[in-house]
Formats: structure tokens, C-alpha cells, sequence
């Protein structure tokens, strides 16, 4: 019987180069390849930050990278879960509100799979919607933050579900 | 009995079927329903068997037809300017006619045909004030069995106008009221959900803001000197009072409450831990005193917790260092009342009454270095009376400030449950 991951690996990983060139920080944004506190200690770690505001991307991609973890941003929803998909990350953060697909759907398309259930998927919301915590919840999400958010409270449950 | 006499008998008779018709008239807000009923009632009134409703259109001021009786639809469809034909001369020279037999035999309309089918007719203008809004036309067919109509029931008819004129005004302004209040309504609305999605849209730059300080704050990449994260921090206090003020914003945009079943000891417990910072900043010293075994009560548990923060966070904010400051819950038989009180520096009679007020902000240097730009206390009033309950303050300049709010024990939502 074949292995339905494998085949739907092999498939994805031609269009890796693509991915990975729009997971790049934009031309001109202050974003370094690695913390100045040195290599990533989590090199096996590998947060997904999937957010279409490129500061806050980046900025979340800066704190996470300084302390040890390695960091792909994505701006868009479809890439975002076909690179979740392909390099199963240690977690996700996941914005709500992403072009594309929904960040609710991209959670729901995960963790509604078996394959990928396990990935710890934090979704981040803005406050207006009431609804954000349950439909987050729905989705299967393992947190939701609401912005703006402190930093290091995110960095801090990151740690909870990653080490 | 003389004709005449007669004549005043049938009139009188009629008096109170006109002034039932009338009072029905008055209930009628819409104009359409107004047209309608006058012209059912006038024909009955007068014995006519047909006629028609004209008003003057407001844009065009022509005369169109609103409602006919036994009228030919080509005649129907036509708007007739003021002046024209016997409508059109009622209107203008605001006085009633009657009309027998040609038209051609009364000199103001030689040069008019009249209607072969009708015997005899009256055109009584509707008037309010001395402006004609339209004018009624009653006919006596050459099929039916009544005579001409005389001057008595021209007198009638007159008179009839004359309420239906005032009834019709009545309709006019309601609709136009109901329509602003309509759109009033609507543009309220639209102005709301237009100032919620602004603070969504708020949330996304200070976000990136609060976070690139963090990184730049915590050396994510490399060292600041000294100086410069002296800035930085006080620039970090300023976004947090965008992002209470955004809050405040978003939440006077949120209007509809999510009732549940609420533990009012933790509850205070909640509201007294997120003024924590403030309190020990201030060394205030924070005594409880809820009375034991309260009632639950049902209401938005986020928005209450956020009337208490509110009222906590002001006491601290005028309490001096090391003060203290009392909270308090007590039922009563219908409601349970809050109350904050701080050994601050009090309020002046004069601003007891104004501190509810939007924007109201007290002109304190004291106050100058907390977040907030004087929404919170408006927001918990509304909040508060929200849930059908009262929001008050006592303060004594020097002797600190009380600030009482209540909630019912039976509140709206456990109705609607």
C-alpha cells in the first residue's frame, strides 16, 4: 500500500524553491538571517510564523530567532499550509487573518488531519471578533492571542508546547 | 318639517359619523392608509358614487391622482398642474365648487368638457393653513340614484376636508420622522461598525510597534546604550496608552451584552489582579469586603470586570503612595450594589455631576502619567445601565470618593433566557 504522505511529499517538494523565496523577509526590512545571540539552539526547531503584516512577522521572526529557534515567515495562506505541510514544523503561529485562506481554515485543515494534528498551532486574533476564541477553538487551535500582544508571553508559550 | 329644516336634520345626523370617521382618520400614521380612508369616508358622508384624491406632489407641485373611484384610467395616470381644469382651479383659487350638469354652463370652465357619466360633482381643496396639499373630488353618477349635491352637503364635505387635511399633515410628518429616524438609526449603526473595524485595523501597526520595541528593549538585536532605551521605554508607555484608549474604543463600539451566571467573588478577584501593577506601583493597600453568601446575578461578565477595573483604576490613579482603598459587594432585596472607595484626594461638588460625561477629565497633574483619555467612566456608565442597573459617585474634596454602582438580581438577561 503506498504511503499517501510520501506521494504528497514528492509532489510539494517541487514547488519548495518558490515557497521558500516568498517565506524571505522583504528587500529592506530589518530582518537578520539569525539572532545576534548566536546559531539557533533549536536547530531542529523549526517555528512557522504565518502572517501577512510583514513587521509583525518579523518581528515575531526576531524575538523567536534570538531565542535559539529557527524561523520560516509566510505571508500567505495557501503557501502557508502547503509549508506546513511539507516541512512539519515544531509549531505554528498563525494569524487570523492571512490572504489566501483563512488562518481558522488553514487550523482547521491541519489539525482536522490526522497526519499533522500534532503540530501545536497558536493563533493570533484581533480583539473585535467575540467569536475569535470559539471559532479558534473549533478550529482545533492549541491557543489564541489576542493583539497586540506582549512578545515575550508569546515567547513564553511557544516554550510551553516546544521546549 | 321645512326643506330647510330638513335639510339641517340629515346634516346634523351626520355629525357623529363625521367625527367617528375622523378620530379612526387621526389614529392612520400612513399616508397611503390617510388617502384610502378619506376617500371611503367622504363618499359615504356625501352620498357620492365615485370620485378621486389628488395631492399636490411636493416635487413636481402638480396634482396626481392618489386614489379614484370610478375614474377612467387615462385619466387617472395624468398629473395636472395647478390651475388646470377643475382641479387644478379648486387648488389654485383654494375655494369648493359644485358642478351640474355641463361643465360649459359655469363660466370659469367654458372652455372645459366635463364627464358625460357624472351628474353632479364637488372639488373641495385640502387645505393646512392656507397652503392646498391636494384637493377632493366627489361625483354623483348618472347611474346612481341620488340627485345633485346641494350646498349642505358642500358644507359637509368642507368640513370633512378641512380634518382630513390635518390628518394627512399628521401622516406626512410621521413618515417623514420615522424615515430620518430610519436613516439616522442606520447611520448610527454604519458609524459604529466603521469605528470597530478601525481598531481592528489599529491593532496591526501597534502590534508591530509594541513588538519592534520589545526586540530592540530586550537586545533581540544587540545591545542599546542606556540613553536611547531610556526613550524607548517611555516610548513603550505612550503605545500602551494608544492601546488602552483603541481598547476603549473598540469596547463603546460593542454594544450587545453576552449574558452568563457571574461569581462575584472572583469577579473582584479578576478586576483586583489586572490593577495589580498599579496598586503595588502605588503601595496602595486593597481591603475586600464582599458580603457573604450574595446572590448570582446574571450580566456580561468581560464588561462588568471592566466597569470594576475602571473604578479601581481611578481610585488608585488619585490615591496617594501607601493609601488605601476599599471594595465592596452587598445585596439588597432587588439589586447588589458595588462600591470603590479611595482616601484620595476627592472630587469638587462641582465635578461629581460631570465625571459620567464622555471626555470629562479631571484637571489633575496627578492624573496626567495614567493611560485612558476620560472614556472609561462614560463606558462603565453605559455598561452599567446597560444591564439595568445605576452608577453614582459621593466625593468629599480631601476626605476620598465613594463610586457605587448596582446590578439587578433579576436582570434582563435571565428573562431573555
Amino acid at each position: 500500500m503506498p504511503d499517501p504522505e510520501a506521494a504528497g511529499e514528492g509532489e510539494q517538494e517541487e514547488n519548495a524553491p518558490a515557497a521558500e523565496r516568498e517565506a524571505a523577509p522583504a528587500a529592506g526590512k530589518p530582518s537578520p538571517e539569525a539572532g545576534p545571540k548566536g546559531a539557533p539552539i533549536h536547530p531542529d526547531k523549526t517555528i512557522l510564523i504565518v502572517e501577512d503584516d510583514l513587521d509583525t512577522a518579523d518581528s515575531l521572526k526576531v524575538k523567536l530567532e534570538a531565542n535559539g529557534y529557527s524561523v520560516i515567515t509566510i505571508y500567505d495562506g495557501l503557501q502557508a499550509l502547503e509549508t506546513a505541510r511539507r516541512i512539519r514544523p515544531a509549531l505554528i503561529v498563525l494569524d487570523v487573518m492571512v490572504p489566501g485562506l483563512m488562518g481558522y481554515h488553514i487550523c482547521r485543515l491541519l489539525k482536522f488531519d490526522e497526519r499533522y494534528r500534532d503540530i501545536p498551532i497558536i493563533i493570533l486574533t484581533g480583539k473585535v471578533d467575540k467569536s475569535s476564541r470559539e471559532i479558534s477553538t473549533k478550529a482545533g487551535a492549541d491557543l489564541y492571542m489576542t493583539k497586540p500582544f506582549e512578545l515575550n508571553d508569546l515567547l513564553e508559550e511557544v516554550r510551553k508546547f516546544v521546549g | 318639517m321645512t326643506e330647510d329644516n330638513k335639510k339641517h336634520f340629515v346634516e346634523a345626523q351626520k355629525m357623529p359619523l363625521l367625527l367617528e370617521m375622523t378620530r379612526k382618520l387621526y389614529l392612520s400614521l400612513n399616508i397611503e392608509d390617510v388617502v384610502k380612508q378619506v376617500m371611503n369616508l367622504a363618499m359615504q358622508l356625501v352620498d357620492a358614487d365615485g370620485g378621486s384624491i389628488m395631492l399636490v406632489d411636493r416635487k413636481s407641485k402638480k396634482l396626481t391622482i392618489n386614489r379614484a373611484v370610478r375614474l377612467d384610467d387615462q385619466f387617472a395616470a395624468q398629473a395636472m398642474k395647478i390651475g388646470e381644469r377643475v382641479s387644478g382651479w379648486v387648488a389654485d383659487q383654494k375655494i369648493p365648487v359644485i358642478l351640474h350638469g355641463k361643465l360649459e354652463d359655469n363660466p370659469q370652465f367654458s372652455a372645459l368638457e366635463g364627464r358625460s357619466d357624472v351628474r353632479s360633482s364637488m372639488c373641495v381643496p385640502l387645505k393646512i393653513n392656507d397652503t392646498v396639499v391636494g384637493v377632493v373630488n366627489l361625483n354623483r353618477m348618472m347611474d346612481g340614484e341620488m340627485p345633485e349635491f346641494n350646498q349642505a352637503d358642500l358644507r359637509v364635505a368642507v368640513t370633512f376636508a378641512r380634518y382630513c387635511a390635518a390628518a394627512l399633515q399628521n401622516a406626512r410628518l410621521c413618515e417623514t420622522l420615522m424615515s430620518r429616524n430610519k436613516s439616522l438609526t442606520e447611520q448610527a449603526r454604519g458609524q459604529s461598525i466603521w469605528l470597530a473595524e478601525l481598531c481592528h485595523e489599529l491593532n496591526t501597526p501597534v502590534t508591530a510597534i509594541k513588538n519592534y520595541l520589545a526586540n530592540i528593549l530586550d537586545g533581540d538585536l544587540g545591545e542599546v546604550p542606556e540613553e536611547i532605551k531610556e526613550r524607548l521605554v517611555r516610548m513603550g508607555e505612550q503605545v500602551n496608552r494608544a492601546v488602552v484608549f483603541i481598547d476603549e474604543l473598540r469596547t463603546e463600539t460593542d454594544r450587545e451584552l453576552n449574558y452568563e451566571e457571574i461569581n462575584l467573588q472572583l469577579l473582584i478577584e479578576g478586576a483586583l489582579r489586572s490593577i495589580e501593577i498599579w496598586t503595588e506601583e502605588k503601595e496602595v493597600k486593597v481591603a475586600i469586603d464582599i458580603e457573604k453568601n450574595l446572590p448570582k446575578v446574571r450580566a456580561d461578565r468581560a464588561k462588568i470586570e471592566q466597569v470594576l477595573v475602571n473604578l479601581l483604576r481611578n481610585a488608585v490613579r488619585f490615591s496617594e503612595k501607601g493609601s488605601g482603598l476599599t471594595v465592596s459587594a452587598s445585596a439588597g432585596d432587588e439589586e447588589i450594589q458595588f462600591s470603590v472607595m479611595d482616601d484620595g484626594s476627592g472630587i469638587p461638588p462641582e465635578a461629581v455631576e460631570m465625571i459620567f460625561e464622555q471626555f470629562y477629565r479631571a484637571d489633575d497633574d496627578a492624573a496626567d502619567d495614567v493611560p485612558g483619555r476620560g472614556l472609561g467612566l462614560a463606558i462603565s456608565k453605559k455598561i452599567v445601565e446597560q444591564h439595568g442597573g445605576r452608577i453614582w459617585a459621593e466625593s468629599e474634596v480631601g476626605k476620598g470618593s465613594r463610586f457605587h454602582f448596582t446590578l439587578p438580581v433579576r436582570s434582563r438577561g435571565s428573562k431573555e433566557q
